[in-house]
């Protein structure tokens, strides 16, 4: 039987930690944890300082997952991330011996992913994909979970890669990192002005296997035939909005809108999915997945702001 | 127990509906009849409303109208009737939930009483208005005649005899040699031909007694109080040359 008070308060538990080395990005930190849960990844979208790899780190220090970074450059090779084979002598021969790449790992974050060259881009997205990487001839599985979380600078757009729209559509959010509130912003100075992040004691409250267990979880949580129909009519509303919207969301955003309000149901501890659970998810799945109109553009609107407006009626 | 649910709003939605139906036919009843039109007139438009109603409420999912009237209930109750034949941990404690909660819910939360006093009053003074009109004289005779029917001298309020061609007890002139029998007969018999007068539809003031007039009783201008009658039961099929016979023996039977 599943306890679903004891998954809220394992939840709850979880928020608190973070909280401890983040302060306020609430939202953010919910989105996060509910793409983990949907065994989905993340693009994370910030100007420089807002703590998204600490935000990162964090979350795979208090789940006991294996953690790598990876900083995106233009010299970046596929090899550089999925491992590569070298000449092993230890056995008194020489042979060829299959070394990780970083990308073996739990949760893997590629700090400023569109620094990295598109082919680069394609051994990631293959990760993410399919859950496995190819090296030569030979394929390996990667652990589960496995979670992948891009950060994207938006200011510089020089030199770097812009991913495509069928690329950045394997992500399941999109979620903007914005400044902390002034009261935030105080409470960070406060807290880290005599001490290191490091320094922080955080208590590990899942265990890889139990994270694993949760994500078959979220199949189970149900959802009404009504509220299904209401999350498709949010995702087609997207194609037929043309004023607003050049091209909309695809089918798999209307997967991924749908799945994502059962993690978050499930995350609550609720046993079945709201509309709230629908909306409140509805922006990190479709703004990386809806390109605006000129129109749209002109009177100065975020895809937020159009999203808002699909999600009001 | 879900059934049960919606089974009892179907019924309540279909009496509301019946109520709705009736009030429309009385009222558009009471137009037809005053200015002389076919029943079709009423039932129409309230058939119409009865087909209408009756599909969206069919579409109306009713589930949905449990949880307006339980907001605890909110959402969780379509979830497990879309999951009725399907069983998960989650979902096996959702439906043990919805179960405990569902008891709570009340059929006369959804009995909105202040609507039908409306509606009951409604259909009351109407059904008073057609009394007082039926006391009045006016004519509330259920036709189902052909379409449209529009008397012919103008619309106006119809009243008794206006339309005699129309009714069952109407003045015949074509039958009127059969009415009467054949002349010989008539001479040779004493009965007398019996005229009545419709009381609830004549006009005649009965007290208003005066010198008889002299009335040519032509076919066509017959005075509309006045129809005859006859039974197919008097048809008999005697051969002629045996009526003679027949007649005799009735008149040594009266003697």
């Amino acid at each position: 039987m599943v306890g679903m008070d004891e998954i809220k308060k394992k939840f709850d538990t979880v928020f608190s930690e973070i909280n401890k080395v983040i302060v306020g990005q609430e939202d953010v930190v919910e989105q996060t944890l509910i793409a983990l849960l949907c065994n989905g990844h993340v693009y994370l979208e910030g100007y420089p300082g807002l703590a998204k790899t600490l935000l990162v780190r964090t979350l795979a220090n208090i789940m006991d997952l294996k953690f790598s970074r990876i900083q995106g450059t233009p010299d970046l090779l596929p090899s550089d991330i999925t491992g590569t084979y070298v000449i092993d002598e230890s056995k008194g021969k020489k042979m060829f011996k299959f070394q990780n790449g970083p990308i073996f790992s739990n949760v893997v974050l590629v700090d400023e992913v569109n620094r990295a060259t598109p082919k680069t881009h394609s051994s990631i997205l293959e990760a993410m994909q399919e859950h496995q990487v190819t090296v030569g001839n030979e394929t390996y599985k990667l652990e589960k979970p496995f979670f992948v979380l891009a950060t994207g600078n938006p200011i510089e757009q020089e030199g770097v890669f812009r991913l495509s729209e069928a690329q950045i559509d394997r992500f399941l959010f999109k979620i903007n990192v914005g400044y902390p509130k002034f009261e935030d912003e105080l409470k960070i100075v406060d807290r880290f002005n005599d001490k290191d992040f490091e320094e922080i004691a955080l208590k590990q409250v899942f265990k890889s296997v139990e994270l694993v267990k949760l994500q078959e979880l979220v199949k189970h949580v149900p959802i009404a035939n009504d509220l299904k129909k209401y999350a498709v009519e949010l995702v087609a509303s997207t194609r037929n909005k043309k004023d607003l919207i050049e091209y909309g969301a695809s089918p798999r955003a209307s997967l991924a809108l749908v799945y994502a309000s059962k993690a978050r149901a499930l995350m609550k501890g609720n046993k079945h999915v709201s509309k709230e659970d629908i909306k409140a998810v509805a922006f990190p799945v479709l703004r990386h997945r809806i390109i605006l109109s000129f129109e749209a553009e002109r009177k100065g609107m975020s895809e937020d702001d159009v999203i808002k407006e699909l999600v009001k009626k | 127990m879900l059934e049960e649910i919606t089974t009892n709003i179907t019924v309540l939605n279909l009496g509301k509906i019946i109520l709705d139906s009736l009030l429309i036919f009385v009222f558009f009843y009471l137009f037809v009849v005053l200015f002389n039109l076919s029943v079709y007139y009423a039932l129409v438009p309230c058939l119409l409303f009865f087909g209408i109603s009756l599909f969206y409420d069919f579409q109306k999912n009713k589930y949905l109208v449990v949880e307006q009237g339980f907001p605890d209930l909110n959402e969780r109750l379509r979830t497990v009737a879309d999951y009725a034949d399907k069983s998960n941990p989650i979902l096996d404690l959702l439906k043990q939930d919805v179960l405990r909660d569902i008891r709570k819910v009340k059929m006369s939360k959804f009995i909105d009483y202040k609507w039908m006093i409306v509606r009951i009053l409604s259909l009351t003074m109407l059904s008073i208005i057609v009394v007082i009109l039926a006391y009045s004289n006016v004519s509330f005779g259920f036709s189902l005649g052909d379409l449209p029917i529009i008397g012919d001298s103008s619309l106006g309020v119809r009243e008794a005899g206006d339309n005699l061609t129309n009714t069952n007890l109407s003045f015949k002139t074509a039958d009127l040699n059969n009415i009467l029998g054949n002349e010989s007969l008539a001479i040779l018999g004493n009965e007398e031909l019996q005229l009545k007068v419709n009381p609830l539809q004549s006009n005649t003031d009965l007290d208003d007694i005066g010198d008889v007039l002299e009335q040519e009783f032509r076919a066509p201008t017959f005075p509309k109080e006045i129809y005859t009658s006859y039974d197919l039961a008097y048809q008999d099929n005697i051969a002629k040359n045996q009526r003679e016979v027949v007649k005799n023996y009735f008149q040594q039977i009266a003697r």
